[in-house]
C-alpha cells in the first residue's frame, strides 16, 4: 500500500515540476556528420541544457524544424535539465546552413498540434525558444577529379604535337 | 654508326669514287640512325616506359613484388617498340623538315663563312647542305620524340583510366602499356 | 453426468472470459529498431546509429529508457549524442527516433548487438517493461589506412606523375620549338629583304 502512495507521488513528482519555463535560456552543443562518404545518410544531433529563470526543471519538451515533429529526449542524468534532439537526413537532400528548431514544452506543443491540423502555419505558434544547428555539408569527393585533368592535358599536349605534325607534313 | 660510314666512304671514294655529297645524300635517305641517336631514343623510350609504372604501384595499387616480371617485360617490350616509332617518325619528317630549312640553313651558313675566302663555292655548299641534314636531324629527333611521347601517354592514360578501368591491375597494365606502344609504332609506320 | 457438463461449460466460459478480459487489457508495446546508416565502417570515421522506437500497443508508453551498451568504451567514442536517454511519453501508434554518431578505435570484425530498453506499459502500470531492439549483425570495420589509400584522391601521386612527365614532352618540344623559330626567322627575313629587292 504505501508502496503504491510512494510510487503514484513519485509518479507526479514530474508534473509538479512541469510547470512553465520562464526566461529559458538555451547552452547547446550540436554535431553533424562532416564525411558524406562513409555514411550514408547525414545525422544531426544537438544536445542542450535548458536553464529556466523559475528553475523548473524535467519539462518534456518537443521540437519542431520545417513542419517536422521531431521528439526531444531527456539524457538520462541525474540533471533534469539535459536533452537531446537529433534527426538524420539523406545526403543528397541536405542543404548546407543553419538549421533552426522550435522547441515546444507540452502546452506549446499541443497548440502547434491544433495548428497543423487546422492547416495554420506552424509559425504562428511561438515556441518556447529555438535552437540553431550549423551544417556545413558533406565531404563528397575532391572537386577536381585529377585523372580527368591529367588526361586532358595529356589529349591537349598530344593535340598541339598533332597539329605540328600536319604542318610540317603539308 | 658513324664511323663505319666514314671508313666505307674512304674506300668508296678510293674504288668508286663517290663524292662527299652523294655520300651525305646516301646518309640522308638511309633509315639506320647514328649510334648517338639510338642512343637517345632508346634512353628516352625507356624514360616514358617506366614513369607508367608510378602510376600503377601508387594509383592502381597493385603489389610490385608480384607483377614484377610483367613489368619488366612491358618496360622492355615498350621501350623497343616506342624507339622503333621514334625512328619511323623521325625518317618521315626529316625530309620535310629539310625541304622546309634549306634556305634559312643555306642563308646562315653562307653568312657564317661569308669571311671566309679561303673556302671554295663547293666547299661552302657541302657546309650547307651538311648544316642542313644535321638541322633537320635535330628538329625531326626532337619532335619524334616529343609527339610519340605525347601519344604513347595519352593513350596509355585512356586506356589504364577510362577504357580498362575494370580490368585487374596486371591485365590492365599489360594491355594498357601494349596497346599504347603498339598504337604508337603502327601510326608510325603510316606514310602521313 | 450432469455436474460434469457444467462443470466444462463453467471451466469454458471462464476461460472465455479470461481470454476476453485479457483482449480489452490496453498496454503499450515497444518495437526497438536499431540501424547503422553507414555505407563503409571505417576505423576512426563517424558511425550513424539511429534508433526508432514504435509503439505498436493501444496505450501510451511512459518512461520509455533507452540505453545502448553495446560500444565498449575501450573500442568506440562518442562523437555526438548519447547512448542513454530517456523519453517521458510515446504516444500510441506513434514513432520516436534518436540518433548517436560513434566512432570506432579500433578496427576488425564488430557484431553491433542490440540496444535495451525498459518502459511501464501504462500510467497506472508498476511493472517495468523490458525489450531489445534489432541487432545490426556483424560489421567489419576497416583500417583507416586501407580505406585512405584507396579512396583518396591522390593528389600528391597525380602531382608527382606531371612532375614526372613534364620533362620527357616539354623539353623536345622546347628544343624543337627553338630551332624552328630561329630558322622560320631567318627565312621570314630573307623573304622580306627579297620583297624589298
Amino acid at each position: 500500500m504505501w508502496s503504491f502512495v510512494v510510487s503514484l507521488t513519485i509518479l507526479q513528482l514530474p508534473l509538479l515540476f512541469a510547470a512553465q519555463c520562464t526566461n529559458p535560456e538555451i547552452t547547446s552543443l550540436s554535431y553533424t556528420t562532416q564525411d558524406g562518404m562513409v555514411v550514408s545518410e547525414v545525422a544531426f544531433i544537438s544536445e542542450f541544457t535548458l536553464e529556466c529563470a523559475n528553475k523548473a526543471s524535467g519539462l518534456t519538451l518537443y521540437g519542431e524544424i520545417d513542419g517536422k515533429i521531431l521528439p526531444v529526449m531527456k539524457v538520462d542524468d541525474r540533471v533534469h535539465n539535459k536533452y537531446q534532439v537529433s534527426w538524420t537526413e539523406e545526403i543528397k537532400k541536405a542543404h548546407s546552413g543553419d538549421y533552426v528548431i522550435g522547441l515546444y514544452d507540452e502546452e506549446g506543443f499541443s497548440n502547434l498540434k491544433k495548428a497543423i491540423r487546422g492547416g495554420e502555419d506552424p509559425k504562428s505558434v511561438a515556441p518556447l525558444t529555438t535552437i540553431t544547428v550549423n551544417y556545413s555539408g558533406a565531404y563528397l569527393g575532391p572537386w577536381i577529379n585529377c585523372e580527368f585533368l591529367a588526361a586532358v592535358s595529356l589529349i591537349g599536349a598530344w593535340y598541339v604535337a598533332f597539329v605540328h605534325k600536319s604542318k610540317l607534313l603539308s | 654508326m658513324g664511323q663505319k660510314s666514314r671508313d666505307s666512304k674512304d674506300r668508296k671514294d678510293k674504288d668508286l669514287g663517290f663524292t662527299k655529297e652523294e655520300e651525305i645524300l646516301l646518309q640522308d635517305f638511309s633509315r639506320n640512325v647514328s649510334t648517338k641517336s639510338s642512343a637517345l631514343f632508346y634512353g628516352n623510350a625507356f624514360i616514358v616506359s617506366v614513369i607508367p609504372l608510378w602510376l600503377y604501384w601508387r594509383i592502381h595499387m597493385v603489389d610490385v613484388y608480384s607483377t614484377l616480371i610483367w613489368f619488366i617485360l612491358g618496360t622492355a617490350a615498350s621501350t623497343y617498340l616506342v624507339a622503333f616509332a621514334y625512328k619511323n617518325t623521325k625518317f618521315i619528317l626529316k625530309h620535310k623538315i629539310a625541304i622546309k630549312r634549306e634556305e634559312a640553313v643555306a642563308r646562315e651558313v653562307n653568312r657564317k663563312l661569308a669571311d671566309d675566302k679561303k673556302m671554295s663555292k663547293k666547299e661552302k655548299d657541302e657546309r650547307a647542305l651538311w648544316k642542313k641534314n644535321e638541322v633537320a636531324d635535330y628538329e625531326a629527333t626532337t619532335f619524334s620524340i616529343f609527339y610519340n611521347n605525347a601519344l604513347f601517354l595519352t593513350i596509355m592514360m585512356l586506356f589504364s583510366f577510362y577504357l580498362l578501368r575494370s580490368f585487374t591491375p596486371t591485365a590492365n597494365y599489360l594491355f594498357s602499356i601494349g596497346s599504347a606502344c603498339g598504337l604508337a609504332a603502327l601510326l608510325s609506320t603510316g606514310t602521313q | 453426468m450432469w455436474s460434469k457438463k457444467l462443470f466444462i461449460i463453467a471451466l469454458l466460459g471462464l476461460l472465455t472470459c479470461c481470454s476476453c478480459g485479457e483482449e480489452e487489457v490496453s498496454a503499450a508495446r515497444l518495437l526497438i529498431s536499431k540501424h547503422i546508416l553507414n555505407k563503409y565502417l571505417v576505423q576512426d570515421m563517424d558511425i550513424v546509429v539511429k534508433y526508432t522506437l514504435y509503439n505498436v500497443g493501444n496505450v501510451a508508453a511512459q518512461d520509455v529508457v533507452l540505453i545502448d551498451d553495446s560500444f565498449p568504451t575501450d573500442s568506440f567514442i562518442t562523437a555526438g549524442g548519447q547512448l542513454g536517454v530517456r523519453i517521458d511519453r510515446i504516444p500510441p501508434g506513434g514513432n520516436v527516433s534518436h540518433t548517436v554518431v560513434v566512432r570506432p578505435t579500433k578496427y576488425g570484425h564488430f557484431n553491433f548487438s542490440s540496444a535495451n530498453c525498459q518502459y511501464k506499459s501504462s500510467e497506472t502500470a508498476e511493472e517495468i517493461q523490458n525489450a531489445i531492439s534489432s541487432e545490426p549483425g556483424e560489421g567489419r570495420i576497416i583500417n583507416f589506412r586501407d580505406y585512405d589509400k584507396k579512396f583518396s584522391p591522390h593528389v600528391l601521386d597525380w602531382a608527382a606523375f606531371a612532375i614526372m612527365t613534364m620533362p620527357s614532352i616539354i623539353i623536345p618540344f622546347i628544343l624543337f620549338w627553338s630551332s624552328k623559330t630561329k630558322y622560320e626567322t631567318i627565312a621570314k627575313q630573307k623573304k622580306e629583304k627579297s620583297l624589298k629587292d
